[in-house]
């Protein structure tokens, strides 16, 4: 393991049992998160995205979930061989996660400080003065106004943007290694939005803090990661610097949900959709599981899955045609369905 | 505080409440056939008797004034002289109401006791052999009839084993405790008399057993879903995301919001209990309201019978209220509606 990485997932499997058959949420991910970093994870609803994320805190409930293989190494230990105290040791404090739903993630009955309290106090072991203290200042450094009185409120009379100012305070105040956020802004106002990416990327930079942020939306990654991992189906086919992602996409997924983007410069483009939908995760395609869809895929396709292929030392494809790629989107796109259709 | 404005709002929704229930009771009266004055006097009366009687009671006047006449007396606690036993029936159920009201706080105890750690247990242990043998148990509960209950009961520890005393609320040599409640355990405990404390205990664990375990039973089950349900939550997903321990989120987070569908439940099973006692306080000899009511009935004695209502329809608005202030201190999204 490379000393500067904070977490390393290999060959990560996760399945769910279900009647229908077994689900292959998660099959062969391969992810690094290091120091300080902020990381992308992009990909449509039911890529795997989020599983991916609980598995690293080990909150997948087996069953029905099943980790059948890989290892998630953190500060080079494997996750998943910790046991479940040693991970609720863990939890919160050492690795902590924002959710999507503000509204939904704090418990309804009881105050917001009081539930800040019991975390800060269960993961610093300070008296109950010290961690209304120590809550107080987070909710400052998060820009809450007035936070004596937010202390007092409970959840229900709070807006989906505070509540999630509240969860950012909630989860750093154990001065976590990495933070794991989940469509953390999805839920809210385009406007409240660019906010708390803001603060959560001001924050997180003062507190040297890495994260992997989970996101459908490539304008949230745009504005906050610094490398970006394209999922798709269940893997991972695409990782580059933020910046590279966006100038030289070079797998056709990628390349597809860059269409999908509405483009400021060319306002006559109409916007794009990947033809065909996500594929049966009972019974994914074989080969490269994206074939089915992908407007380039040749014979080859079908058959094997692509290797990593290495476009620079940190533009990793997982494509047949990845070196040729760049060259089709030079020249604006074409194939079926996949390209702008100018 | 919200609090107490919560509760005074529910307090006052009580008036028009207990004003319906009068008029309910009030009309049943008038509803059931036969004349209540000839039922006093008797088959072979003259009709002179007859007319005096329905003076007496103000049969004669018109309905609506009967009406105003029989809120006042209520208003003055006065419903009515029993035909069997010719007192007051106020003082006739004043009497019998501390008997059922300690038999039924007891079942209702060992119910909440028993039946929230179960559903608890239940609900973390989803589908696991202890999950399945509490539901069993639980589905025996619901299924089983009290009164067979009541009589395997007695079979059981009463003839067979001896272990326990047969019915009646305490042992017939031993002198009932005199107190200010009327509840033989509280009465014997302030008394200090053990003897007396350990003889109306040993009585009532039974009867109290019996009455409990269909509602141990409803709630048990009551507590399994709901708890499941709360432990679906994205808030019990954030306390495990924050590493609390599982005690923690099952206890502090998962039951407080669970025990809301709970509480009506219970308080439910209250209003029921104290007056549907019926089958166990007949079996068990219990001289409570239940078996009150089922003498009354057998005397076609009316002034009881609509005494009892009112009575069992006061205690249950007043434990409706209860639920509802505990509605308020458990969730306090309901305070604030």
């Amino acid at each position: 393991m490379n000393a500067a990485n904070l977490l390393e997932i290999h060959g990560l499997h996760l399945y769910f049992d279900t009647y229908l058959g077994t689900v292959r949420a998660v099959e062969g991910l391969d992810l690094t998160v290091s120091r300080g970093e902020t990381v992308g994870l992009v990909g449509e609803s039911g890529c795997g995205k989020s599983v991916s994320a609980l598995a690293i805190l080990g909150l997948i409930s087996q069953p029905p979930g099943r980790i059948a293989g890989g290892k998630i190494l953190f500060k080079g230990e494997d996750l998943l061989k910790k046991s479940p105290a040693e991970l609720r040791n863990i939890r919160g404090k050492y690795i902590s996660m924002i959710f999507q739903e503000p509204m939904s993630s704090l418990n309804p009955v009881y105050r917001v400080g009081d539930q800040m309290v019991e975390v800060i106090m269960l993961h610093r072991r300070v008296s109950r003065g010290e961690a209304r203290k120590i809550a107080l200042e987070m909710l400052h450094e998060v820009q809450m106004p007035d936070p004596e009185a937010v202390m007092q409120k409970y959840p229900f009379e709070m807006s989906g943007g505070m509540l999630q100012r509240v969860m950012i305070a909630m989860e750093l105040s154990g001065k976590p290694d990495l933070l794991l956020a989940d469509e953390p802004t999805t839920a809210l106002d385009v406007t409240v939005q660019a906010q708390i990416l803001r603060l959560m990327k001001n924050l997180v930079k003062k507190m040297n803090a890495s994260v992997l942020l989970i996101t459908h939306d490539l304008g949230v990654v745009a504005q906050t990661c610094d490398r970006v991992a394209v999922m798709y189906a269940g893997q991972v086919v695409e990782v580059a610097p933020t910046e590279e992602l966006f100038t030289d996409p070079r797998h056709p997924y990628t390349r597809g949900l860059m269409g999908c983007f509405p483009d400021p410069n060319r306002q006559d483009a109409e916007l794009a959709a990947i033809e065909g939908t996500v594929p049966d995760l009972i019974n994914p395609p074989g080969g490269c599981r994206f074939h089915p869809r992908c407007p380039r895929a040749g014979d080859i396709c079908g058959k094997e899955g692509p290797g990593p292929v290495a476009i620079s030392d940190d533009h990793v494809v997982h494509c047949f045609f990845a070196r040729q790629a760049s060259d089709d989107h030079s020249e604006g796109g074409t194939g079926k369905g996949v390209a702008v259709l100018g | 505080m919200q609090i107490w404005g919560f509760i005074v709002r529910r307090i006052l929704y009580l008036i028009p409440v207990l004003i319906g229930v009068t008029l309910i009771t009030f009309a049943l009266s008038h509803l059931v056939p036969g004349d209540p004055a000839r039922l006093i006097v008797g088959q072979r009366a003259s009709e002179e008797t007859l007319e005096r009687v329905r003076e007496e009671l103000g049969l004669n006047k018109p309905v609506p004034v009967q009406y105003i006449s029989y809120m006042k007396d209520l208003a003055r606690g006065n419903l009515g002289t029993s035909i069997r036993s010719q007192r007051p029936v106020i003082q006739d159920l004043r009497e019998r109401f501390p008997a059922s009201f300690e038999l039924t706080s007891l079942a209702l105890l060992f119910c909440v006791i028993v039946a929230v750690p179960l559903g608890v247990v239940c609900a973390v242990k989803r589908n696991k052999l202890v999950d399945h043998l509490i539901r069993v148990f639980a589905l025996f509960g619901v299924s089983m009839p009290v009164f067979w209950w009541g009589l395997i009961l007695l079979l059981i520890f009463y003839v067979i084993l001896g272990w326990l005393p047969g019915p009646g609320r305490i042992a017939m040599d031993i002198a009932a405790p005199a107190g200010p409640t009327g509840m033989y355990l509280l009465d014997s405990l302030i008394a200090g008399d053990w003897q007396a404390f350990g003889s109306a205990l040993s009585h009532i664990i039974l009867p109290a057993f019996c009455l409990s375990y269909v509602y141990l039973a409803i709630m048990t089950r009551m507590v399994r879903s709901s708890m499941l349900e709360v432990l679906n939550q994205e808030y019990i997903r954030t306390a495990r995301a924050n590493g609390l321990s599982e005690w923690t989120i099952v206890v502090r987070h998962g039951l407080r919001n669970a025990l809301v569908p709970t509480v009506t439940i219970l308080g439910l099973s209250f209003g029921e209990l104290i007056g549907g006692a019926i089958l166990t306080e007949a079996i068990f000899a219990w001289p409570g309201l239940g078996s009150y009511l089922v003498e009354s009935i057998g005397f076609l004695d009316f002034p009881s019978i609509m005494g009892f209502t009112i009575l069992i329809c006061v205690i249950y608005v007043m434990v409706n209220l209860l639920v509802d202030i505990a509605y308020g201190l458990l969730d306090p999204q309901i305070r604030w509606n």
